[in-house]
């Protein structure tokens, strides 16, 4: 099944304008050059968590919005964890996982309105 | 369309292509593609493979008159060597992965010069029979592999197989290039220069010397445009 690949797209722009075959993206990534050809393709869904960060780094594109496309892709959002620096990003990440299903629109507006401010007010 | 395992020139194994080709016609036609692939290279050149089918999405060919658009995919999962196809609006040849790791070695070895071949002759489908891929293009591959085999017997100029075959020998090694090697060359010489496998080697220098080497075949100028950039 082909999927509509957003992230899969950008992957193969980013490789085409950096001048890279698939086997050499492939090798620096660390994957088969017919799973990252599936990839860009949208044959197979993105990576998630350190392949995207792998990603990111050899094209030097932008992680956050890399990821965003991954998880567009996949239809599918996960946290990383990982990169979750402090106890209060581990509880807003925890309570976000646990009520997620149960917000409402409002309820989410209100989350998306304090993103979008925190994003003016550092750009 | 995919790359069969043997690759012989004798015995129709394809579809009927509608047209007929001879030896100096493919070696034209062989020119026109290796011109617009790869327009700096030296006719005694290894064809850079690898890097040709990497920008080959700067490319169009015709299918059913119109320009249309050409792709490139690897495949973990593919059955045949390769295979080109019209699907999506797009004109894409896929390498199975084993294919296009050994066309990406930096050893010379009968395994890259087989892949090398291989790629070539879904070069030459997707230039050349565009009219082929739009007729298969809603059949699914196997089918319309075995559909092919029940068909009706037709001339080996005519056949789909034969034409790729012998034109991705002549992309690779153009007989202006051979003929650059001197006025006998080997078997030995084309393996050296373009990357040929033995059998291939020796087959190529058999179709030169029987039917390439007079100066009359190389000459013949290229036919219209099969192929354009961008856009």
């Amino acid at each position: 099944m082909e999927i509509q690949s957003k992230f899969g797209e950008a992957i193969r722009k980013a490789r085409r304008a950096a001048d890279l075959t698939l086997g050499t993206l492939a090798d620096k990534i660390g994957i088969s050059p017919g799973y990252l050809s599936d990839i860009e393709q949208g044959r197979k869904a993105p990576p998630s968590g350190d392949a995207v960060a792998r990603f990111a780094e050899a094209l030097v594109m932008d992680l956050n919005l890399l990821s965003q496309l991954a998880a567009e892709s996949r239809g599918a959002f996960k946290l990383l964890v990982e990169q979750m620096m402090t106890p209060k990003h581990l509880e807003v990440g925890a309570a976000l996982e646990r009520h997620w299903t149960s917000l409402d629109d409002a309820q989410l507006s209100q989350i998306l309105n304090a993103l979008l401010q925190r994003k003016d007010t550092t750009e | 369309m995919s790359g069969a395992k043997a690759r012989g020139f004798e015995r129709p194994r394809g579809f009927d292509a509608g047209f007929s080709l001879d030896y100096a016609s493919i070696e034209a036609i062989a020119r026109n593609i290796r011109q617009a692939l790869a327009p700096a290279l030296k006719l005694h050149e290894r064809f850079p493979m690898e890097r040709v089918l990497n920008n080959i999405e700067d490319l169009k060919v015709k299918v059913g008159g119109k320009f249309v658009a050409l792709g490139f995919a690897v495949s973990d999962d593919l059955f045949p060597e390769g295979q080109t196809q019209f699907k999506n609006g797009r004109v894409t040849i896929t390498l199975r992965t084993d294919v296009y790791n050994a066309l990406r070695s930096a050893t010379p070895s009968k395994k890259r010069s087989r892949a090398l071949i291989t790629a070539a002759h879904e070069l030459a489908h997707a230039f050349v029979h565009g009219a082929l891929l739009l007729k298969f293009s809603s059949i699914p591959h196997q089918d319309a592999v075995l559909l092919g085999r029940s068909l009706k017997e037709h001339a080996i100029s005519r056949d789909s197989e034969w034409h790729a075959d012998a034109i991705a020998a002549a992309i690779v090694s153009p007989a202006a290039g051979i003929a650059l090697l001197g006025r006998a060359p080997t078997s030995d010489q084309l393996r050296a220069c373009f990357d040929l496998g033995f059998q291939c080697a020796e087959k190529r220098l058999e179709v030169y010397t029987q039917k390439l080497s007079t100066k009359r075949f190389r000459s013949r100028p290229a036919p219209k445009s099969i192929s354009k950039r961008g856009g």
